[in-house]
């Protein structure tokens, strides 16, 4: 894969592949898309600087994951952006019902958010899950419990293991 | 259907987005609006760099050399490399051990208080700097490497209570109050010893038996750089140059503010999977952002610290941080201990190991309190064993049939704090993970007392 990094082809195939979910990810922290969309090119930039050796897709995949939500939470912390005004949702399309599901999980505590997309959205395993963030399959599945009595008691819905 | 993954479809990348950085991008870091371009190096900056340090550490060599001729108190400060060596033969022929590392680190954290009061005291007398006091576990290690007399310790002695020597010493330092060296010095001797020790390909534990029926894990290390890609990164602190690994206990909000103890510090968000092991030695590094820390009323904070964050709603969200590295264990009490499980649990209740490894969030109740009592009591009395000496014999236990988890919900509002049994009666309890065996018909008793809830 070395040989291939920085090519226009391996840009091309990078945003093709991860631009996506790296959006979704950071959007799932910042709750806007401008934010989301600087910390995703962040990102690439990270990988394009570092050349980092990947054992695989997967791991590159991962090693993607675990940098977007690192910059997330940086930019989060950050004293310019705690002064600002957050813009939530006003840039996407969608239904009333797909808000409503974005709202109710953009509000759970910021640690269960990206559990609940790896879960739910990327298919993710909580053994996988562990892994990529680095946590306790014990900590991933008491927050992925939590987070689905939230989501159950504000959709009205359950969220079961599956 | 699963309506999370539907919605959060519709929240993707532009044609726009995707074309403008495919742009910049392929332009190079110059035309990228992010600021962390300006910490690419390139090698002219990188070889300048260089050099400027190599200047800076020819000029601290020449003033240490100066200030050596200038003074009589130079066998203190800088003690010679053979008076070192002498006290480290000295005590790896106490000890016996193979290990270089682990005997080095070791032989730091025993070697008896009398030695370092003393060199407190002679060195106090060269400098007045009270600031190096900040992290006195390194001051510590700092002093115990320039011991010039060799008193060695009668090493199963100290064993016995290691943990309380290493608090007498540290008090040593922080009542003095008295320098001993500049900070600069004590950094290099910190990053000295965290090299001698850089022999991992990850961050794990290193662990030696010391002594018949008791563990020594010694302090976390970082990776090499060339494993760096594939580093476990766990979420953690450094305080008092002990690494802290954060723990899935539950703390509800409404008893954060009864267990937030003074505040430590603040954390500074200097680790990635790019850090070296000197970031490690920076007090309050940390890698779960920047946010503050302190103490945990009714712990001990060589054992437990704790984050909080407060959203705008008022709500809290408090985590507990633990060190279990760089302690000698000689039984289960020394973890029960400081986790203070006797007279406060409120609450028990088990998990099948499936429930748990798939985070159902299912629990069956324990309300056999002499069940508990006597658990409790046997993992106290229980001897401790290291993964790499028992895990083998172990074999694959992640299943029903052989592994259970037991958690504990405390008057203090902590909830969860689980410990994992096994059917061939091991119990282990936290980061890096330490077995303690528990006897056998006692374990047989519990396995079909849990397996009757379990049923019923």
């Amino acid at each position: 894969m070395n040989e291939f990094y920085g090519t226009k082809n391996y840009v091309h195939y990078i945003i093709e592949k991860y631009s996506d979910m790296l959006l979704r990810i950071s959007y799932s922290y910042m709750k806007n898309l401008s934010d989301a969309e600087d910390i995703t090119q962040d990102v690439f930039i990270k990988l394009l600087e570092k050349k980092p050796n990947f054992d695989s897709t997967e791991h590159e995949k991962a090693w993607l994951i675990r940098i977007v939500m690192n910059l997330s939470k940086d930019k989060l912390k950050s004293a310019y952006f705690k002064k600002t005004a957050p813009l939530e949702g006003d840039f996407i399309d969608m239904t009333n019902d797909d808000d409503e599901i974005i709202h109710v999980v953009l509000n759970l505590p910021i640690k269960y958010r990206s559990i609940v997309l790896l879960y739910y959205y990327e298919n993710y395993s909580i053994s996988e899950i562990s892994n990529i963030l680095d946590i306790k399959e014990t900590t991933i599945g008491s927050q992925l419990s939590r987070a689905r009595k939230l989501l159950k008691s504000k959709l009205k819905e359950d969220f079961e293991y599956e | 259907m699963n309506k999370i993954k539907n919605s959060f479809s519709k929240i993707k990348a532009s044609d726009e987005f995707k074309d403008k950085l495919a742009k910049e991008l392929l332009n190079g870091p110059k035309e990228l609006k992010t600021t962390k371009r300006n910490l690419y190096f390139r090698p002219s900056i990188a070889a300048a760099t260089l050099l400027i340090l190599i200047g800076i550490i020819s000029f601290k060599l020449i003033i240490n050399a100066s200030e050596k001729g200038s003074t009589n108190l130079d066998g203190m400060t800088y003690a010679s490399n053979e008076d070192s060596q002498i006290n480290e033969t000295t005590i790896k022929e106490e000890t016996q051990e193979s290990n270089d590392n682990i005997l080095t680190t070791e032989a730091q954290d025993i070697l008896p208080s009398n030695n370092i009061k003393n060199e407190i005291v002679s060195a106090s007398e060269k400098s007045s700097n009270d600031n190096n006091f900040t992290n006195k576990k390194s001051v510590h290690e700092d002093v115990v490497s320039k011991v010039t007399e060799t008193v060695t310790p009668n090493v199963s002695d100290v064993l016995v209570d290691s943990t309380n020597e290493k608090a007498t010493s540290s008090n040593y330092v922080s009542n003095d109050k008295k320098n001993i060296d500049s900070n600069n010095d004590v950094s290099d001797n910190i990053k000295t010893f965290a090299s001698n020790n850089d022999a991992s390909d990850n961050i794990k534990t290193f662990t030696s038996n010391v002594s018949i029926n008791s563990v020594y894990i010694p302090k976390m290390q970082l990776p090499k750089s060339n494993a760096l890609t594939t580093a476990k990164m766990m979420p953690l602190i450094v305080y008092k140059g002990n690494v802290y690994i954060y723990t899935p206990i539950e703390i509800p909000s409404e008893n954060a503010k009864n267990l937030l103890g003074r505040k430590l510090g603040t954390t500074k968000s200097n680790i990635n999977e790019w850090s070296t092991q000197s970031d490690y030695s920076n007090e309050f590094a940390s890698n779960i952002g920047v946010t503050d820390v302190y103490a945990v009323h009714g712990y001990d904070e060589d054992f437990r610290i704790m984050t909080n964050i407060t959203t705008e709603d008022g709500k809290n969200y408090p985590e507990y941080y633990e060190c279990l590295n760089g302690i000698t264990v000689r039984n289960g009490a020394d973890i029960l201990g400081k986790l203070k499980l006797q007279g406060n649990i409120t609450k028990a209740k088990f998990q099948p190991f499936s429930d748990w490894n798939n985070g159902t969030g299912t629990f069956y109740t324990i309300n056999d309190l002499d069940l508990l009592d006597s658990l409790l009591n046997e993992i106290n009395m229980a001897t401790p064993y290291l993964p790499e000496d028992i895990e083998t014999s172990l074999g694959d236990y992640r299943n029903d049939d052989e592994c259970k988890q037991i958690s504990f919900d405390l008057k203090d509002g902590s909830k969860n704090i689980t410990f994992s049994i096994l059917k061939s009666g091991y119990v282990y309890y936290g980061y890096p993970r330490i077995y303690f065996k528990i006897d056998d018909t006692f374990t047989a008793e519990l396995w079909d007392k849990l397996g009757i809830m379990h049923i019923n």
